[in-house]
């Protein structure tokens, strides 16, 4: 049977389920649409790995359609999050890197109150970063106990993404502590800082 | 119960006070000075769950020189601020 599914306009990690549903069903022929090249890796790897054949992958305009054709029998129906990387989904937005818990340098105490001030007025202004990266001491602005994590966890309900450096959460002993954001790493934040919009407080 | 925004002359008045009410555990944060109180720079005091009166008798008691008193509301995401005499 031959079924097309339509992911565009799908945030990560949303193209994936919907192919591995879709693989679950009485489909032999399975053709998807995704409308950003991570979401095209992610799930033509998620087929290879599940054992399935990509017979063909087609850039149309903007999107791309991947042909899957499902293999006699499913490998795995268990999904590793190793499968599919989605922090580097293009954002939209102004990605904010924060490389301190202060803003700049003179006075720390000023400093520190100038970073909680920042973080409070991201909620209020116009236009929100579509994404905060933490490093090094900036990590501390998203723990327990940290006077920002009221405003931090506003701007996450908010949608706003968060990437904490885990190197640094490891290295100031407070991994277990991080209640705002996701853990993650140079390469992804690399990738990100050099291919968005990017400015540094 | 209200939100309170406390405003201040100085920078320095405003950072005495924070340290102050944390250490009294008052739920409270400096924030940038809202633009509709004024459009000087500088912090001012959020306090949560409190009371224009609780938080005045607090500023005399712990001789903490301030400007003015607001009461800082929010309906439907607008957020307003009324000067409180």
């Amino acid at each position: 049977m031959k079924k097309t599914i339509d992911a565009s306009g799908q945030a990560c990690p949303k193209p994936v389920l919907m192919t591995k549903d879709a693989l679950e069903t009485e489909v032999s022929d399975l053709t998807v649409i995704v409308d950003n090249p991570a979401a095209k890796e992610n799930v033509s790897r998620f087929a290879l790995k599940q054992g399935h054949q990509i017979k063909e992958v087609e850039e149309i305009g903007s999107k791309f359609q991947i042909r899957i054709i499902k293999s006699g029998e499913n490998v795995s129906s268990e999904l590793d999050p190793e499968d599919y990387t989605c922090e580097v989904v293009p954002a939209k937005g102004k990605t904010v890197f924060i490389s301190k818990d202060k803003v700049g340098e003179g006075d720390d105490e000023l400093g520190g109150n100038l970073m909680k001030a920042f973080i409070y007025s991201l909620n209020e202004v116009e236009k929100t970063p579509s994404m905060l990266i933490f490093m090094n001491s900036g990590v501390k602005l998203c723990v327990e106990g940290a006077e920002t994590l009221p405003n931090l966890l506003k701007l996450e309900e908010k949608g706003i993404e968060m990437l904490v450096c885990g190197t640094c959460l490891n290295f100031f002993g407070i991994a277990e502590k991080l209640r705002v954001g996701k853990v993650s790493n140079m390469y992804d934040i690399a990738s990100i800082l050099t291919s968005e919009r990017t400015i540094s407080i | 119960m209200m939100q309170i925004v406390v405003t201040f002359k100085s920078t320095h008045q405003a950072m005495k006070a924070k340290k102050a009410v944390l250490k009294d555990k008052l739920q409270a944060e400096l924030i940038p000075t809202p633009r509709e109180i004024s459009k000087e720079c500088g912090f001012s005091l959020l306090i949560h769950d409190t009371t224009d009166q609780i938080v005045r008798e607090y500023m005399y008691t712990n001789e903490l020189i301030f400007s003015h008193i607001y009461n800082r509301t929010e309906k439907e995401g607008k957020i307003s601020y009324e000067e409180n005499n």
